[in-house]
C-alpha cells in the first residue's frame, strides 16, 4: 500500500510545532527506515499515520485515499503499529490474549484467527510462553509481544518505533526472520530506529529527519558514505566504516557478507 | 593491584522467589575504584540482576535466597539502610519509566528530587541539577513535563537524575538503548569520563563495539554465571562468546567469515574493533597479494 504524507505539520497542546511541513513519498511494498536524533518527530510522525494524531496541516494518503476522515477502526484494517515502548500497548492478562486481541477486533474468521495468531507467536519466538502474564517477562521479550499482536493483523502497512532497543544477539535474528517475511508477503513497512547497522542493512529507502523535517531522503548506503565526518566515529554503521577503510573504489558493503563478497571478489 | 576493591562479591548465588533457576550463580568479581566493567550477555543471563544485586536492591526490593557475600567499601550491601545507599551507589534502570518518581512536575524537579532526599546544600545541588542536564543534553527542557518527552528524552532524564546524586559507584543498565547515535556517543563519553575523577562505572549493554572501546574489562555471563572476563579487546572475539548468544561484533564476523570462505588458517584472535579489523584485513590482502 503506497503511503503519500503530504506536507503535514502537527503542535502539540503545548505549542511545540514537532512536525513542520513533512513530505514524504512511500512507495507500495517498500521498506523505509526513519532516522534522526531524540526529539526530531519521528513517532510523531508515526503517530499521524496510524491516525492517533490529527496533522494541523497538510493530509497523508493511503493509496490515494486521504485518511483525515477514516475512522481509527477503520484504519486498524491497513497499518499496524509497534509503540515505541511495549507497556503502552500490552492490556492482557496472557500472551495469547494479547496476540489474540487485534484479529479478532479486525473482525477475521475463527480459523484465520487461529492461524496468524500461531504464525506471529512462531516467528517472535514466544510459541513457548502463550500463557504466561506479559509482565512476568522482560522489557524486550514484551517488545516482542507487541511486534506479535501486530503482526497477527496481518496489515499492508507495518510501522516499527525502535523495534530493536534493548534486543540481543537472538532476538535481533529473529527480528530479520520477521522483515524478510514482511518483505516476502509484499507489505509497506516503516522502521524508525536508532540502530544503524539494522537500517543500512534492512531498509530500501532512508529518510532523516531533523527538528520536524524530513533532510534527505535516498539510497542508505549512499547516504551513510557521503555522511559528514562528525557522524562517522561510532556512529555510521560499522560496515560503511570498514568499507570506506578497507575496500578500494569507494565500495561501500551493506552486509557483513556483501563485504566479505567484495573483498575476494 | 594495591588498593583494596571498592566492589567484592566471593561466590554469590541469588535465586527470586518462585524462580526455577538461579539468576546468579557462584559469582566472584572484585571491582577497583575508577574501573569501567562493562557487562554483556544475553537478555535473561543475569545482568540486570548483577546490577540490582550491587546496587543494593536485592533483598529490600527483590526477594528471593541469597548466599555468598557482596560488599562496597567492606560493607555487607544488603546491610546498608537505604537512606545511605546513594551515598555509595546508584542505578540508572533499564526501563527509564520505572525511574521516574511520579512527584514532580517539570524535568527539573525530577533531576532535584533525589538529591533533595540527601540534603544536599542548596547551592551544591543547583550545581549538580545543571551539571546533569548538560551531560545529558536536557537543558533545554527543564521546565517540561517528565511525561511528553519522547522516548530518548525519557531515558536522557532517567541518566540525569542519577549523575546528579553523583554516587561514587554508578551502575547503568543498558542506559543508551533509545539514544540517537550521536547522543549515545556523548552520554556514554561522559559516563566514561566520571571514571577520571574517581567514580567507578558498570555498564550492561548489548551494545558491543562500545563495550570494547571504552570499558578496561568486560565480564560475560552466561546462565547466572561468569562465563569469561578481561580485556574486551581480547576476549570478545572468542568463539563461546558467539555460541552463549551474545554475538560478535560485525568485525569480528566479518573477518570469522573471510576466513572461511578463503579457507585461510585462523589466526591467533580475531579482530573486535575497527581499528583491529583494519589491520587484519590489510595483513590478510597483504598475504594474499591482492
Ligand atoms: N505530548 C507532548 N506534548 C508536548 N511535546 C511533546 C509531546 N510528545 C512529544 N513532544 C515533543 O515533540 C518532539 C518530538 O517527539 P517525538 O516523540 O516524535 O520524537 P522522536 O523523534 O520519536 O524521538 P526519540 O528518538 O527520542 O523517540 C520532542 O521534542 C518531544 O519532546
Ligand atoms: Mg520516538
Amino acid at each position: 500500500m503506497e503511503i503519500n504524507i503530504n506536507h503535514i505539520s502537527f503542535q502539540y497542546p503545548n505549542g511545540y510545532p514537532a512536525l513542520r511541513d513533512v513530505h514524504l513519498n512511500i512507495p507500495s511494498e517498500q521498506h523505509i527506515a526513519l532516522i534522526g536524533h531524540n526529539g526530531c518527530g519521528k513517532t510523531t510522525l508515526a503517530r499521524c499515520i496510524k491516525g492517533l494524531l490529527h496533522p494541523t496541516n497538510g493530509e497523508i494518503l493511503l493509496d490515494g485515499k486521504s485518511i483525515r476522515n477514516e475512522k481509527i477502526s477503520s484504519l486498524a484494517h491497513k497499518v499496524g503499529f509497534v509503540f515505541q515502548h511495549p507497556d503502552d500497548q500490552i492490556f492482557h492478562q496472557t500472551v495469547y490474549q494479547e496476540v489474540a486481541f487485534g484479529p479478532k477486533n479486525l473482525g477475521m474468521s475463527g480459523e484465520v484467527q487461529v492461524e496468524k495468531i500461531k504464525e506471529a507467536l512462531a516467528l517472535t519466538g514466544l510459541e513457548n510462553e502463550k500463557t504466561t502474564h506479559p509482565y512476568d517477562l522482560s522489557l524486550s521479550a514484551r517488545k516482542r509481544i507487541a511486534i506479535a499482536s501486530t503482526l497477527a493483523m496481518d496489515t499492508d502497512i507495518i510501522i516499527f518505533d525502535e523495534p530493536t532497543a534493548g534486543m540481543d544477539h537472538k532476538e535481533l535474528t529473529l527480528m530479520k526472520v520477521i522483515f524478510q517475511e514482511l518483505r516476502n508477503k509484499k507489505k509497506t513497512i516503516i522502521t524508525i530506529s536508532h540502530d544503524m547497522d539494522l537500517v543500512l542493512e534492512q531498509s530500501d529507502q532512508l529518510a532523516i529527519m531533523a527538528a520536524g523535517q524530513i533532510v534527505k531522503v535516498g539510497d542508505p548506503v549512499i547516504l551513510f558514505r557521503d555522511m559528514e565526518e562528525n557522524f562517522s566515529e561510532m556512529v555510521a554503521p560499522q560496515m560503511v566504516r570498514l568499507s570506506q577503510r578497507v575496500l578500494k573504489n569507494n565500495k561501500t558493503a551493506k552486509t557483513v557478507d556483501q563485504f566479505v563478497d567484495f573483498l575476494i571478489q | 593491584m594495591s588498593t583494596p576493591p571498592i566492589i567484592q562479591l566471593d561466590e554469590v548465588h541469588f535465586t527470586y522467589s518462585g524462580g526455577s533457576h538461579s539468576a546468579l550463580s557462584a559469582i566472584t568479581l572484585s571491582i577497583q575504584p575508577g574501573e569501567i566493567i562493562g557487562i554483556i550477555g544475553a537478555n535473561g543471563a543475569g545482568k540486570s540482576t548483577l546490577c540490582y544485586l550491587l546496587a543494593g536492591l536485592i533483598p529490600s526490593f527483590f526477594n528471593g535466597n541469597f548466599s555468598g557475600t557482596a560488599t562496597i567499601n567492606d560493607k555487607e550491601i544488603a546491610n546498608i539502610d537505604a537512606n545511605k545507599l546513594p551515598y555509595l551507589v546508584g542505578l540508572v534502570l533499564q526501563n527509564s519509566r520505572l525511574q521516574l518518581s511520579h512527584m514532580c512536575n517539570t524535568v527539573y524537579e525530577e533531576v532535584a528530587f533525589g538529591l533533595e532526599n540527601l540534603g544536599v546544600p542548596r547551592e551544591i545541588m543547583l550545581k549538580k541539577i545543571d551539571q546533569a542536564l548538560k551531560m545529558t543534553g536536557i537543558s533545554h527542557m527543564a521546565e517540561r513535563s517528565p511525561y511528553t518527552l519522547s522516548g530518548g528524552e525519557q531515558q536522557r532524564l532517567a541518566i540525569a537524575s542519577i549523575l546528579a546524586m553523583d554516587s561514587p559507584v554508578l551502575i547503568f543498565d543498558e542506559p543508551t538503548s533509545l539514544l540517537d547515535p550521536v547522543g549515545r556517543r556523548e552520554v556514554l563519553s561522559v559516563i566514561m569520563n566520571l571514571s577520571k575523577s574517581g567514580h567507578t562505572i558498570i555498564i550492561a549493554e548489548n551494545h558491543l563495539e562500545w563495550i570494547a572501546e571504552y570499558t578496561d574489562r568486560v565480564v560475560a555471563l552466561e546462565a547466572g554465571k561468569i562465563l569469561v572476563q578481561g580485556d574486551p579487546k581480547e576476549i570478545m572475539s572468542l568463539p563461546e562468546i558467539q555460541s552463549s548468544g551474545i554475538g560478535w561484533t560485525r568485525f569480528t564476523q566479518a573477518s570469522a567469515l573471510y576466513l572461511e570462505k578463503t579457507k585461510s588458517g585462523s589466526p591467533n584472535r580475531l579482530p573486535i574493533t575497527l581499528e583491529q579489523a583494519i589491520h587484519f584485513f590489510q595483513t590478510e590482502q597483504g598475504n594474499h597479494g591482492n
